[in-house]
This record gives structure tokens, sequence and C-alpha cells, in this order.
């Protein structure tokens, strides 16, 4: 196997991280979701709180995203 | 009949109709040239058409130009003032290019213009241009104001307007893929499910009854397509609005 | 008939909608299912009059009710703040919540994309391999959840801070 192949493959790897992220984000919406059925009043006032969650959560999925493209163009 | 396999993509191919080579740079007419001019030709004669007899008391076509016209009017005094009624020329050709553009792609055998990103990037970069060059030849310098926001602390202030510049760089990008994604998305659900249909009537008697269900979807598909062509037709020009009201009005 | 009818259509504000007014209204011209007597009181003439009175006063409340739907959009329009983008159609119905999440992850992933090729441009121009990429991934990551804050009317638009926004001239 060469440099080459081992990069992509690297970069494949390094992306299963992503999926994580995914996960998590799926999490929090429909936590957010439930808790907004259970109390739709509630709702618009923990949008911000919901947005700030998925930043948090996403940006370990775009370090993720960073290895991947480091590993590639770096 | 299952050798000729749907290709989803094909309908977004661009092959020249006339070639045209000047000095190594492929000018050829293409498919995509025609409908755009396809596209300016019927918005013109469609405006031109339905207020050529100006009555006071309008007629169908007539308040159906009127209503456009009233539409993107009030959209753009809505978000960027009376000021900002002097690009209305601008934001009604846009709307009314968009709108004629995605409207005219959902005829059978029609090539969307709208669904390839370099055009709706031109456009993009059209209206982010003219905010650029418009700020700076009204505000001079003081348009950079419009990257530094009030109370933000100085040790933090480089850090900001860094994010603040990129996210401003993001928003041509953001405006163009937003209506490319939307019209490319759409055709290729609804040229799938219409490729199920004909898969399907292939098979046989039950595949002929079974193939009622995608045809009843591409129906719908349809219909929602209509929906997403005027939408995204009213989200182009009303972030065009906006973001002319950033030119307008930088740093309030 | 009309005449009876005029002063209150041609009433304007809010003491239209007062009951009293509204059974004046009900009165006046209260021609469905009542039976004959009250056609009799409003319209001695007969049925057939009293039809065409009907259809001529509908479209006198028609016209009147479009006029006074154009006053109120007139005076709307006026005094309505400046919408944020996204806020007036979050909660619409199906498609334009469609529309809204196809808004906000483009938001993000315009603002990331943006930020990746700005780092990879200064990478290759500066030579500053991969540092440009990083910083600039990171960045990017910034302003695409500063896009969608925006995008969604948390945060307020360009330049304008935590000020208020300024009334349009």
């Amino acid at each position: 196997m060469d440099a080459e192949a081992a990069k992509y493959i690297g970069a494949g790897i390094a992306c299963l991280g992503m999926g994580g992220a995914g996960v998590g984000l799926g999490n929090i919406f429909g936590s957010y979701l439930a808790g907004a059925l259970r109390n739709p009043s509630a709702a618009d006032g923990q949008f911000g709180r919901l947005i700030f969650g998925f930043a948090v959560t996403e940006a370990l999925g775009i370090f993720s995203l960073l290895i991947a493209l480091l590993a590639l163009f770096g | 009949m299952a050798a000729d396999k749907v290709d989803p993509i094909h309908q977004f191919q661009i092959h020249p109709i006339i070639p045209i080579h000047i000095g190594g740079y492929d000018l050829s007419f293409t498919n995509s040239a025609l409908f755009m001019l396809a596209t300016v030709a019927v918005a013109a004669a469609f405006l031109y058409l339905s207020t050529s007899s100006r009555s006071l008391v309008p007629g169908r076509l007539q308040s159906v130009s009127e209503m456009a016209y009233e539409f993107v009017g009030n959209m753009l005094r809505d978000a960027a003032g009376t000021q900002g009624m002097k690009f209305f020329p601008f934001v009604f050709s846009l709307f009314m290019f968009v709108l004629v553009a995605n409207l005219l792609g959902l005829f059978p055998y029609f090539f969307t213009v709208t669904s390839h990103i370099i055009v709706t990037f031109g456009l993009a970069a059209l209206v982010i241009g003219t905010v650029v060059v418009y700020g700076f030849m009204k505000h001079g310098l003081g348009f950079l104001k419009l990257f530094v926001p009030h109370g933000v602390p100085v040790y933090l202030l480089p850090l900001v307007v860094l994010i603040e510049v990129i996210s401003f760089v993001s928003r041509p990008v953001s405006l163009s893929v937003r209506l490319f994604a939307n019209m490319l998305a759409g055709h290729i659900t609804l040229k799938v499910f219409s490729g199920f249909v004909v898969s399907l009537s292939a098979l046989g008697a039950v595949g002929v009854a079974g193939s009622v269900l995608p045809l009843a979807m591409a129906v719908a598909l349809t219909a929602l397509e209509l929906l997403v062509a005027f939408l995204q037709a009213y989200v182009f020009a009303v972030l065009t609005c906006m973001y002319l009201n950033d030119a307008l009005h930088p740093g309030h | 008939m009309s005449s009876k009818v005029r002063p209150w259509l041609d009433g304007r504000g809010p003491s239209n909608y007062v009951a009293g007014d509204f059974k004046k209204r009900t009165d006046g011209d209260g021609l469905t299912g009542q039976g004959g007597c009250v056609a009799d009181k409003n319209g001695p003439d007969g049925t057939g009059k009293t039809g065409r009175g009907k259809q001529h006063e509908a479209d006198i409340r028609d016209d009147d009710l479009e006029r006074r739907r154009r006053d109120l959009e007139a005076s709307l329009a006026t005094r309505r703040p400046d919408r944020l983008e996204g806020k007036d159609d979050a909660k619409t119905g199906s498609v334009a919540g469609y529309g809204q999440a196809l808004k906000l992850s483009s938001e993000f992933i315009a603002g990331i994309v943006v930020g990746a090729a700005l780092g990879w441009f200064i990478d290759r121009v500066a030579g500053t391999s991969p540092w440009g990429l990083i910083v600039g991934l990171l960045l990017g990551f910034g302003a695409g959840v500063l896009n969608v804050l925006r995008s969604a009317g948390l945060v307020s638009e360009f330049g304008t801070g935590d000020k208020p926004r300024d009334p349009k001239e």
C-alpha cells in the first residue's frame, strides 16, 4: 500500500467522527422537539440554548473534518 | 426497455448548439444560454404584453404583473427603506429572472438554468458586487464599519472582525448554493420517481398497477416543485434586499 | 334599505365591532332564514326586490371590506418593524419548516466552506500549511454559527451590535 492510499484511508477514518456529531445532533434536536411538544409555550425561549448545544456539538464534528482535511491537503 | 436506464443527471448536461471558439476559449452557444435567452424573452414579453393596455381596472394578466411589481416593491421597501427603491429595477429583474427560469425548468424536456451553480453564483456575485461597490461609493471607508459590531471588547475585536468578514463572504455562497441545491435536488427527485414509473411498468401487469404509486408521487412532487420555484425566487429577492440594506445603512 | 345600512358600513374604528352595532346590522339585512315578517318589514315590494337589494348590499360590503383591508395594510406597513429574516415564516407549516431547515443548514455550511477555502488559499499563497486551514476552519465554524443565529433572528444584523436598530427613513 503506498502512502497516497493510506492518506485517503486515514481521511475516511477521520470522517467517522462526524458520525458521532451526527448522533449528538439528532439527540439534541430530538430532545428539543420532545420538550417543545410537552410545553410548546416554553419552546421559543429555549431556541437560543438549542443553537448553543448545536454549536458545541458540531464543533467536535468540525474537529474531525479538520483532521480529515489536514490528512488530505495538509 | 430495461436497457435504457434512466439517468437522473442527464437533464443537467450542457451541450453546444452553435459551436463558437475564439482564441482558445469555448464560447459556444449552449442550451443553457438558449434557455437564459428564453427566460429573458418570456419575462420581458409577459410584462410588456400584459401591461400594454394600461387599463385603470386591470385585467387578469395585467393584475398578475402588477402584483409582481407591488410584491417586489413592498419587499424592498420593508427591507431597505424608501432609499432602497433606487435598486428596484435590479431586484425586480433578478426576481423575475430567477422565477421565470425556475418555472420554465418545470416543463418536461426543458433545461433548468438555475440548477447550475455557476449561474446562481454569478447572480449572487452580482448582488454582493453591487453591495460592495455601492457601499464604498456612498460611505467610503465607513462601509467597513459593517464588520465592527458595537460593544465588543477591544481584545476580542480582531477575532470578531475576522468572523464577520468570513460571514459576509459566505453570503453569496449560501445564497447561490441554496437556490442551486433546491432546484437540483427537486429535479433529480422528480426524475427518479418518473424513472420508477417507467421501470416498474416494464415488469408486466403487476408492475403497471404498482407504478401508480410513484406516478402519484411524481404528480405531488411537481406541485411541490412549483411552490419551491416560487419560494426560492422569493428568498433570493428578499436576501438581495437585506444585503442592499447593508450597503445603504452600514453601522447605523 | 341601503341607506339604512350605509351608516354602519361607513362607520370607522373599533365601534364597528361592538355588540349593539352588530345587532343593528343583523336587523338591517336580516333576510336569510328569518321568514316573511322581516322581509315584509324591510322590502314591502316582494322577494325579488329584496333579493337584488341584498346583492347590492353585498357588493358594497365587499368594496368596503376591501378598502378597509387596504387601509389596514397601509397603516401596518408604515409601523411594522423590519422583519428579521426567517422569523416570520418559522411556524407556518411543513414546507416552510423544510425551507427554514435548508436555509439554516446552507448558511452554516457556507460559513465553514468559505472559512476553510480562505484558510487553504492563505496556506497556498503564504506557505503556512497547515495552520491557515486549521485557523480558517475554526473561524469559518464561528462564522457559520453566527450566520445561523442571525438567520434565526437571535443576533442583531450586521454592524448593529447591541444597539437597537434605527428606524428607516
